[in-house]
């Protein structure tokens, strides 16, 4: 039997680990397009530095869930130094697998009315 | 001036691990440079949060790295104090501190959740700290059962179930301080 990491063991995600299997959850970018993309999705709350990018994006690569492109859309008009990175099969089952945990807490906390008292959106 | 800020932010990047710049680096000076070229940005202040970035990201990392190291060293000790031990009975004089000094590092870099057990791992590798006492349990009763006069064999014997208890215990208790903080953290 093939030994397939356990999916269960990565969850739940760190916020900034699920950003970014977000964002290239509609193919390969480079860092500053993730960096950017973040931000988008978040309305502008999570600004990842170089640094939170790289190191998650690192440990990402460590563990599977992304993987570096070898190809690049337009060498000729890109610079050398952007690097590329995709969502492995992993990271893809590891992605919905957190999908599917985040929907069922905002599930939960819809059904027990979260924050309505306080005037909260639920 | 983006050449001027470029080049500061290479001197920033120095506080990262060098394994860490060498494979990220040049990503890194290219994304600080599209942030300037792109979200028209000045390019100091895009300086300063990288700074900062930097200054919350970096000792994090180094951290980590010293304590994969302690694990290394850890490992060693532990290693020269199972080798003392089978070698000869005075070798078992060394063996409480190092065993102690091998046990907090791996402890401390469990407590940091440094070694990413999976949590299926986790489980079944806790069961080893039940043999662990077990093992423990049989070494501190072999005394009595040869009646307290211990040879060479029943010193071998009782050292390497406390050697071994202690691992395996060491082991369970990683584990389940692993299982129990938050994993794949990045930094």
């Amino acid at each position: 039997m093939a030994d397939r990491p356990d999916v269960d063991s990565f969850l739940p995600l760190p916020a900034s680990v699920m950003h970014i299997v977000v964002a290239l959850a509609e193919g390969e970018k480079h860092g500053y397009a993730i960096m950017r993309d973040v931000a988008d999705l978040s309305d502008g709350t999570v600004r990842m530095g170089s640094g939170t990018l790289y190191g998650s994006i690192k440990r990402m690569l460590d563990q599977g869930l992304i993987e570096e492109a070898e190809e690049r859309p337009d060498p000729a008009l890109d610079d050398q130094r952007r690097k590329y990175y995709r969502l492995t099969e992993l990271g893809h089952r590891v992605g919905a697998a957190e999908h599917a945990r985040l929907t069922a807490l905002v599930g939960a906390a819809r059904l027990r009315r979260l924050g309505a008292n306080f005037g909260g959106a639920l | 001036m983006i050449r001027a800020a470029v080049r500061l932010y290479r001197v920033v990047l120095r506080v990262y691990p060098r394994e860490f710049r060498d494979a990220y680096g040049d990503a890194m000076v290219q994304t600080f440079v599209d942030r300037h070229r792109y979200e028209h940005a000045s390019v100091w202040l895009t300086l300063g949060r990288e700074i900062f970035d930097a200054a919350t990201v970096a000792p994090t990392m180094r951290w980590e790295q010293s304590m994969n190291r302690v694990v290394g060293v850890a490992a060693g000790v532990l290693a020269v104090a199972v080798i003392a031990a089978v070698i000869g009975g005075g070798g078992l004089m060394l063996l409480a501190p190092l065993v102690a000094v091998a046990a907090v590092g791996v402890i401390v870099a469990g407590s940091r959740n440094r070694l990413h057990v999976p949590i299926d791992q986790a489980r079944r590798v806790g069961t080893w700290a039940a043999a662990g006492v077990l093992a423990i349990v049989i070494g501190v009763a072999i005394p009595a059962i040869d009646g307290g006069e211990l040879n060479a064999f029943w010193w071998t014997v009782m050292a390497a179930c406390l050697l071994s208890g202690i691992g395996l215990l060491l082991m369970g208790l990683l584990l389940v301080v692993a299982r129990d903080t938050p994993r794949h953290e990045p930094a």
